[in-house]
């Protein structure tokens, strides 16, 4: 147990280092221009002609976490992990879109908070969550199987929370 | 799969109550640390002291001014980021969605907060060592113990709580479960 559990560590540190390794080398510029491209009317119009470095664009490596997660929880089927890979980095990408889209937004006279980080900050926060809440559905089965063994199939009400 | 089986699944029902919490924590969040901006000063100002003095263990080099942490010719200024506040309002909110009792959930709090600090602290210690003597690193090893690794300590936190904390205290589930 104890073995694979390191094992399991160690495969987390490695393939988080390879990966923001590749992200850092081409990667990020790679996403720059993939998201110019794709979302460029969009954040055209909320007004983004070009991707600054930015608390925003600092959040774009949340893939890396995400596929993490996705790849190494034991127990999932390839199909599950394949698919929710696919499905989960395009809602990362969505939610970079709003994110950059939420900053501009902060840092312009419309927003609706009286200072740019209480705008941003929200966003922000599920961001850097939103790996979490994608590995979290996509691995429900496993998640289910530990949460239904304490609580039970409805049995009984949860006692918090 | 519909709504009402979407609700009965205990996997969507915790992501539904995670994203609730980190709503109202995301919301109230600024509104709090507005009227109470001494404590985020004492956060960082003590984290900047922590740094201060484990640095100040093992290396001559390290001086403090302020918030300003230095080792040698690299410093780090400490913000309201580096205090582990974001990371704790996530893990609050993942330990107070998943169904169990509140004792497990204070003991979750009690332990896991404190985890995630030393984490960033740590992070922060890293990150001024590869400064100082390893600049060509910097970039990967800020990016690499950020984003990259916030939410995987975050999970690794949680799940440790769950299977220490939560289900050794539960007796085992009946056999069809």
């Amino acid at each position: 147990m104890a073995s694979r559990l390191l094992r399991l560590g160690l495969s987390f540190v490695l393939l988080t280092a390879v990966l923001t390794w590749a992200w850092i080398q081409w990667g990020s510029a790679a996403y720059d221009r993939v998201l110019l491209a794709v979302a460029g009317p969009a954040l055209e119009w909320i007004g983004v002609t070009r991707i600054a470095d930015s608390p925003a664009r600092q959040r774009f490596v949340s893939f890396v976490p995400f596929l993490v997660l996705t790849w190494l929880t034991p127990g999932l089927s390839t199909r599950r992990r394949a698919i929710g890979s696919l499905l989960g980095c395009a809602l990362l990408f969505l939610a970079h879109v709003a994110l950059v889209g939420v900053e501009q937004w902060s840092l312009s006279k419309r927003r609706p908070t009286a200072d740019p980080f209480s705008t941003m900050f929200p966003a922000a926060l599920f961001a850097d969550s939103l790996p979490f809440m994608l590995w979290a559905a996509i691995a429900q089965d496993r998640l289910r199987e530990w949460l239904v063994r304490l609580v039970g199939p409805r049995t009984r009400p949860d006692s918090g929370g | 799969m519909g709504l009402r089986a979407a609700a009965s699944n205990p996997a969507y029902r915790f992501v539904g109550l995670f994203a609730l919490y980190l709503l109202i924590f995301s919301l109230g969040y600024p509104w709090v640390t507005k009227r109470w901006i001494g404590a985020v000063e004492w956060a960082t100002t003590g984290t900047a002291v922590i740094e201060h003095a484990l640095l100040s263990l093992v290396s001559d080099d390290a001086s403090i001014k302020g918030n300003l942490v230095e080792l040698g010719p690299f410093s780090v200024l400490i913000i309201e980021e580096c205090t582990g506040i974001f990371e704790a309002l996530i893990f609050l909110a993942a330990v107070l969605a998943y169904p169990t009792g509140w004792v497990d959930k204070l003991i979750g709090i009690g332990l896991g907060v404190p985890i995630l600090y030393l984490f960033n602290v740590l992070r922060i210690l890293v990150l001024l060592w590869f400064g100082c003597f390893y600049p060509q690193h910097f970039e990967f090893m800020h990016i690499y113990f950020w984003q990259a690794t916030l939410i995987l300590m975050i999970t690794s936190v949680w799940l440790l709580w769950i299977f220490k904390v939560v289900r050794h205290g539960e007796s085992p589930a009946p056999a069809g479960t």
